[in-house]
This record gives structure tokens, sequence and C-alpha cells, in this order.
């Protein structure tokens, strides 16, 4: 840098070129056309503005709850836009000022320098605009339980679920987060039948994680994980692939307080009416009473309209594993409804959406012991340290931190072929 | 998020639930693992070894160093499959949001008793049976009689206590082993976290007194004692004979392990008054004190279907239920009847005053009849679908 640099400070080249650039403005903006914001999205995130700034002018009128909650909802687009806006006409403003063959060469450097800086900054505020747009899933907030089954093939993908539960379950204790186990089923309660890893061939399993927020933590992991191993029952060594399925249900609080969902509420989406639940409990014949003393305290329930159902023998008492049944019936009617929602948002952009299409049912992630290897296939990522991920280590952070990633960029492609069809339907009308 | 395989449809307890009772073929199958063998003479059936080992070994993984573990396990098995009940094993039921202390001596609280006194709750805190709860002046006051480890006081007084409602709560025993484990009781849950100290306006005690000594029992309805609201009993109720006799009624590990006292009415109480029988004395004794202590609502565990019939209709005829609603609870009164389960009985009440009407006695729940439920009617509640007195 010349040596008469320091008396330009960047605020003052900033008010320094203001008069000058003005014009150019219109036609820079079409100029920077790099953008990697698809032009849906920032439509969208314009649109959202807009309405952001009516809802400002209406509540200094007169206050509303409803126009002060979707205000809320939409301030970070508005703000991501207005700081993305900023810095992209700082930046047209800095090209013209470079275009320009009067401009002084010292003033210039300065220019190109900031021009750098600047260009930088607006990658990040495009991911950030990107972010502010995904949709939030209005389950993120809350805690969350994740059902653990095995898939086909015996005794091996049992074993695997029971390292899966327990990589979960380290997970949350090195993080320090509250853990509860819901059901835990083994098809050997006796520990007769360990495996050489000292796994239990676990038939199913419910792990709920108390802190709100656990379930935009762990939602990424839904979905069938899959190991390639040499079991110790494998005699000739070779190596079985079997995989186990993992479901995450979002959690709802006791009362819902402390959240903005409340399924006690009749008006709430995700209420289950009581009078729609059937309860069954394991009926003893003949006295009861003071004249026997059974410990049978299984119960199921069961959701008459879906036919979900629930049954728990896990706890001694029978209020206890009617609550816990309850607990799990209500997350599983609510992701059912939530599916319901999401599949006709996926109606609206099929018709743009064929190559990109997500295969359900395909595995998210292996585990290959052999290789000392775990892969996320969604998020293409890939990791060394295995022990490491099944001891539930940083190893696995960096993997879930793949998947969300992951999620959230998928996210953002949904939203813009999901906006792009909504705009075409438009200017066809 | 996608369901990516099929939940198995039939659930186990699905699977399991017409298949009770198979001893016999689990006798053949020599593939058994031991502990469950050893087992299987009281749970009679593989689940429900399975959930007794599960617990037994997290009991004895809690209690005892690893080293030891599978012996003791094994050795408790071994004791259980004789009959000891479980609870006596383990030191503890769960009742509520409570763990109850269990020791020989004092009978094990039962499923029913926690259904009812939940039920109970729910209709006090949810359904203003006894008002609303913010316009009682001084506490709510309950009394509990025949209380044993004292779990259905400890539980009310815990439920109320959590919503900040001022609460006074007494179980009554003649029993000096039940009295030393309900205290004991109390402190245990205090130490767990369960109950908090009493505050101010709170108090819970434990008091020895017969129910049949007016001398005993005259202090808790002494001039100035304040309204008591809740009265609730599960007294002895099985008779003699069906304790003595090997019909299979009471079940073998409760005849040779738990308190005669707690289960059957002592022959020296006296005769029954008509229509009722000598194993229901305690019934009408009951409902003497209860005309005395006035409570709103009264709660008795009853034995039979037979028993809840004889009960409620002496009740009909006996002053203290003049003028009060009356209903009989099944085991569980808050899940929906079955389709074959009646909702409602007439009792044919031999009163002649009564002209020869039948009185209409609504039915709640599904399961056994398990318990009489005497309240007294309040002008201003939602009645609902409950039939008043005719
Ligand atoms: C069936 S147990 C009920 C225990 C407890 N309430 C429960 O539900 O688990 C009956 C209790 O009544 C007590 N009892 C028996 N005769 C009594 C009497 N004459 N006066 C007071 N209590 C008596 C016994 O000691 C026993 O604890």
């Amino acid at each position: 840098m010349p040596p008469s640099a320091p008396w330009i400070c960047r605020t003052c080249l900033r008010a320094l070129r203001q008069p000058l650039t003005r014009q150019f403005v219109r036609q820079a903006t079409t100029a920077a056309g790099d953008s990697k914001l698809a032009p849906a999205l920032l439509t969208r995130a314009q649109n959202l503005s807009a309405e952001y700034e009516n809802l400002q002018s209406t509540l200094e009128k007169s206050f509303s709850q409803a126009a002060a909650k979707r205000a809320g909802e939409i301030s970070s687009v508005a703000g991501a836009l207005a700081a993305y806006n900023n810095s992209r006409s700082s930046i047209d403003d800095l090209t013209s000022l470079l275009a320009d063959p009067d401009s002084d060469a010292e003033l210039a450097s300065i220019a190109r320098d900031e021009l750098a800086t600047e260009e930088e900054k607006l990658v990040m505020l495009e991911k950030e605009l990107g972010r502010s747009l995904a949709p939030k899933d209005q389950f993120d907030e809350l805690p969350c339980m994740i059902e653990f089954r095995p898939g086909p093939g015996g005794t091996e993908s049992r074993y695997f679920t029971d390292t899966l539960f327990n990589m979960y379950q380290s997970l949350c204790q090195r993080r320090g987060m509250r853990t509860n186990v819901l059901k835990y089923e083994s098809a050997d309660s006796a520990g007769d039948n360990k495996s050489a890893e000292g796994e239990l061939p676990l038939q199913e399993a419910v792990l709920e994680i108390l802190d709100p927020g656990a379930y935009g933590q762990f939602r990424t992991e839904a979905g069938m994980h899959r190991v390639q191993r040499v079991p110790s029952t494998e005699a000739k060594g070779r190596v079985h692939t079997s995989v186990a399925a993992l479901w995450v249900l979002p959690l709802f609080p006791e009362t819902g307080a402390g959240s903005s969902i409340d399924p006690d509420d009749p008006e709430s989406e995700f209420y289950v009416d009581q009078s729609e639940v059937k309860v069954e409990t394991m009926r003893a014949r003949g006295a009861g009473g003071q004249h026997v003393n059974k410990t049978e305290s299984a119960i199921r329930i069961t959701h008459i309209p879906t036919g979900e159902s629930v049954s728990m023998q896990d706890h001694r008492s029978q209020g206890r594993n009617r609550q816990e049944a309850w607990k799990i019936l209500r997350s599983r009617i609510a992701d059912k409804r939530r599916e319901q929602r999401e599949a006709e948002a996926a109606q609206l952009r099929d018709s743009v959406l064929t190559v990109n299409q997500i295969h359900r049912g395909e595995k998210i992630r292996t585990y290959n012991y052999n290789q000392d290897r775990c892969t996320d296939h969604r998020a293409g990522f890939d990791t060394n340290n295995l022990r490491d991920v099944l001891e539930g280590g940083e190893s696995l952070d960096k993997v879930m931190a793949a998947s969300r990633e992951w999620m959230l960029q998928r996210d953002i492609e949904m939203l813009t072929l999901e906006e792009e069809a909504k705009q075409k339907k438009q200017q066809k009308k | 998020m996608s369901h990516l395989m099929i939940r198995p449809a039939t659930s186990r307890l699905l699977r399991t639930l017409p298949l009770r009772r198979h001893s016999s073929l689990l006798r053949t199958n020599s593939s058994i693992p031991p502990n469950l063998a050893l087992l299987l003479p009281t749970c009679k059936d593989l689940e429900s070894a399975r959930n007794e080992l599960r617990w037994l070994r997290e009991h004895v993984e809690k209690t005892t160093s690893p080293a030891k573990a599978p012996a003791v396990v094994t050795e408790l098995c071994r004791q259980r499959g004789q009959g000891v009940p479980l609870q006596y094993i383990l030191g503890t039921q769960p009742f509520g949001s409570l763990e109850i202390l269990c020791r020989p001596n004092v009978l094990i609280p039962r499923a029913a008793t926690e259904s009812y006194t939940n039920h109970l709750l729910d209709l006090i805190i949810s359904h203003n049976v006894i008002g609303p709860l913010d316009e009682i002046k001084e506490s709510v006051n309950v009394i509990d009689v025949c209380t044993g480890t004292g779990c259905i006081p400890l539980q009310v007084f815990a439920s109320l206590q959590r919503r900040n409602i001022m609460v006074d709560v007494k179980g009554v025993d003649v029993s000096p082993h039940a009295l030393e484990l309900a205290k004991d009781n109390l402190d245990h849950n205090v130490k767990q976290g369960n109950i908090a100290s009493p505050r101010e306006g709170q108090s819970i005690g434990f008091h020895k007194a017969d129910v049949f000594r007016d001398d005993e029992m005259d202090i808790f309805s002494k001039p100035g004692q304040k309204t008591w609201h809740i009265m609730t009993s599960n007294p002895p109720y099985i008779s003699e004979e069906v304790w003595s006799e090997d019909t299979g009624d009471v079940e073998l590990s409760v005849r040779q392990h738990e308190p005669r006292l707690a289960l059957v009415p002592e022959r020296n109480l006296g005769d029954a008054p008509e229509g009722l029988e000598r194993h229901d004395i305690f019934y009408s004794r009951l409902l003497d004190i209860a005309m005395e202590l006035n409570p709103r609502i009264l709660l008795l565990e009853i034995g039979d279907d037979a028993q809840a019939l004889r009960v409620a209709e002496y009740c009909t005829r006996h002053p203290f239920c003049k003028s009060r609603i009356i209903e009989l609870w099944r085991d569980c009164p808050d899940i929906k009847p079955d389709a074959n389960e009646q909702t409602e009985i007439i009792l044919e009440s031999s009163d002649k005053d009564q002209g020869g009407f039948g009185r209409k006695v609504p039915i709640k729940g599904s399961g056994q009849l398990r318990a009489i439920y005497v309240q007294q009617p309040i002008e201003s509640m939602d009645m609902g679908d409950r039939k008043i007195a005719c």
C-alpha cells in the first residue's frame, strides 16, 4: 500500500464514491449475474422482505398478535436480504469505480482490495440468506425420541442395532444431554447371548433425548444404517452386510410448556383425541384385588383412526407403561401427519423434480469395520476413525454435522424447485 | 422422514395376549435359560418371566458388585420361583409417582389401588368434585383408614402438593409394622425427591388406631375438627373360607407371604348387619365412621363383583349415602369399557321407605368391580353424565 494511503479509511472511501456511482447502480445489478442464489429464491426473499416491511408499518399503527408472530418468523429473512443487498451494491459500486478510467490509481488499489473482501463476504451472506429461507422444521426445537429396529438377517443385525443404540447413548452422555430409555427389548433378556463385542441381540428400543432442540440435531439420523463386518459368529471370516432402521420422532413436552406446540390443545395439529385411543391391559382371569399379586404391567394402546399401536411392558408400573406408550403413540401420529403434509408439498414440486428425486428406503450410512470407515452416503462424507464414531466421539459429531449440512442444502434446493413451480404457475395465470 | 421398514404389526404383547398359561408347553422346552426356568413356577409364562428377570437383574446391578451379581441373580430367581413376592425381593413397588418400600408384614400395594387413587386425584384436580380447589379456605383434608404402606395418602399428598395446594393428610392403621413402614415411606420418597418436605399449610402423618374402637377413632371426629374432604379405605375383605380353602382364589404367594391381618377380617369383629356377609364387616363400620367424619367423598376398595353389589346395596340403605351420588368403579376406572361390560346397574333397594324403587348406579371403567365411590353432589359443578340419587 502506498505511503500516502492511511488517510483514506474505508468508510471515507465509501463516502467518497457515493455521488460518483449512483448513476451506475441500475446497470451494474444486471451485470452481477454470477450469484449462486437461484433467482426464484431471491424473488421469494424479496416478497418476504416486502411482507415484513408491511407488517412493521401495520404494527406501528396497531398491535396484533398474529402480525407480530409472522413478523418474528420472517425478520431473519428481511435482515439477511438487507445485508445481502448491501453487499451487492458495495460490489457494484466498487466494480464501477474500478471500471472508471479516470479513477485515481491509489484509490483503485484500495478498491480492488476491498472488492476481494466484499466478494468473500457476499458468499457468506448468500449462504446466510439461503439458510434463513430454508423451511424451518416446526419440530426442530423439540426434544426427540429415536426408535431402533434391526433389519432382516437375524442376530447380526440385532447386534449391530445394539451398537447403534449405545453409540447414540454415549454421544448424548458426552454432550451432557439428558436421555431416558423408554423401551429396550432384547431377544434375550437373560444376557446369555452376547456377541464377542458385548452386544445384545436388540429387537426394539426407544431412546428419549430430553433436551430441547434434540429433534433438530438428530432428525438427519433417521433412515437405514448399514454395517459391513465379519460377525463374531462367522466361522469362515466372511464379511456380512446387515442393516438397522432408525426413526427419529419429535417428542412433545408434557404440558406443551416451553414450546409453541401444545399437543393438548384440541386446535393443535398434533392433538390426539383420547376418545379415539383404545387402551388394553392384560386382563387377569379369576380373582383380582388383594387376592392376587400380579407383576404383569403390560399395556397396549391403539389409535383407532390410524391403526397405530404401541405396547409397553418395560416398567413395573402399569401407569408408567401407559404414560410412555402414550408418548410414543403421540409422536408417531404427529410424524405421520407431517409426512402427509410433506407429501403435499412434494406434489407441487414433483413437476420439476425428476433427476434429483430422493429414493426412500435407501441406506443413508455405512459402517465398514474392515476399512475402519464410516460413510454418509447423502453427504458424500467419509471418516476413518470408526471406533470413535461408534463410541459416540467427536468423529460422530462430524458425520452428523455433514448430514445436517446436506439436509440444509437439500431443503434449499427443494425450496427453489417449489418456488420455481409456484412462480411458473403464477405466470401462466 | 421415511418409514423404511414395516413395523411388526403384531407386537409381542398382541401375540402373547391369547397365549397365557402355557406352562405345559414350556416344560417340554429344554432350551430355556436356567434363570428363566427358575422363575417359571411362579411366573407361569415366558413373557412375564423375562420381564421379572430383567427387573431382578437391574436391581442386582445396582446393589451388588459385578463379580457376585450372577450368583445373586440366580439366588433371587430361585426365591421368586418359590413364590416370594417380587416386591419383597426388590424391596419396592412403584405407585403413581412414588416408590413404595415393601416389607413382609405389610401388604404390597396393588395395581388397581394405584389406578383408582390416580383416578380420584384426576377427579379432584381436573373435575372439581370437591369444588374448585382455589375456593377451599383451609386445606384439603384427607383420611385413609387401613393405610398399610401409606401408598394412598402419600400419593394424594405428593400429587396435591405438586400443584401447590394446601393439604392435610392422615393415614390410620392398627398394625405397628404398617405405621413404621408408612413413615419410612414418607422419608424415602422425600429423599428420592418424589415428595418435597411439607411446606407451610401442608402436613402428612400416620396414626395408630383400631377402626373398631370408638375411643381410638374419636379424635378424628372431635367437635371443632375441620371438614374432611376425602376418606379412603382399602380394608381387609377376604373371607376366612376363601382364605383357608384351596380354591385357588387367593394366590399361593399371597397366602404364604403377605400378612393375614391385612387381608382377612378377624372373626371376633362381630356379626355383619343384614344384607352383608361376615367378611363385609369393615364396610358397615367404615360407613358408620363416615357418618361421623362426614367427608365429601368416600372411596372404598372391594374384593369382587358379588361383594361390590352387596356393599353398594347396603350403601343405598345407609344414612351416609342419602342424597349422595354412588358409583361403582372397575379395576381401570379411566379405561373405556369393553362392549360386554355393563355401564350401569339398578340396585333393588330392600328399604321399604324407598317405595320399592330401584336405584340406578353408574359403573365406570373396565375390568372387575373394584371400588365404591360416594360423593356429595356439588350444585355448582358440571354433573356430566353422573346420576344423582333418586
Ligand atoms: C388391605 S391392607 C391395605 C393397605 C394399603 N391401604 C394398600 O392399599 O396397599 C389393610 C390394612 O388394614 C389394616 N387393618 C386391619 N385391621 C384393622 C383395624 N381393625 N383397624 C385399623 N387397621 C386395620 C392392616 O394392618 C392393613 O395394613
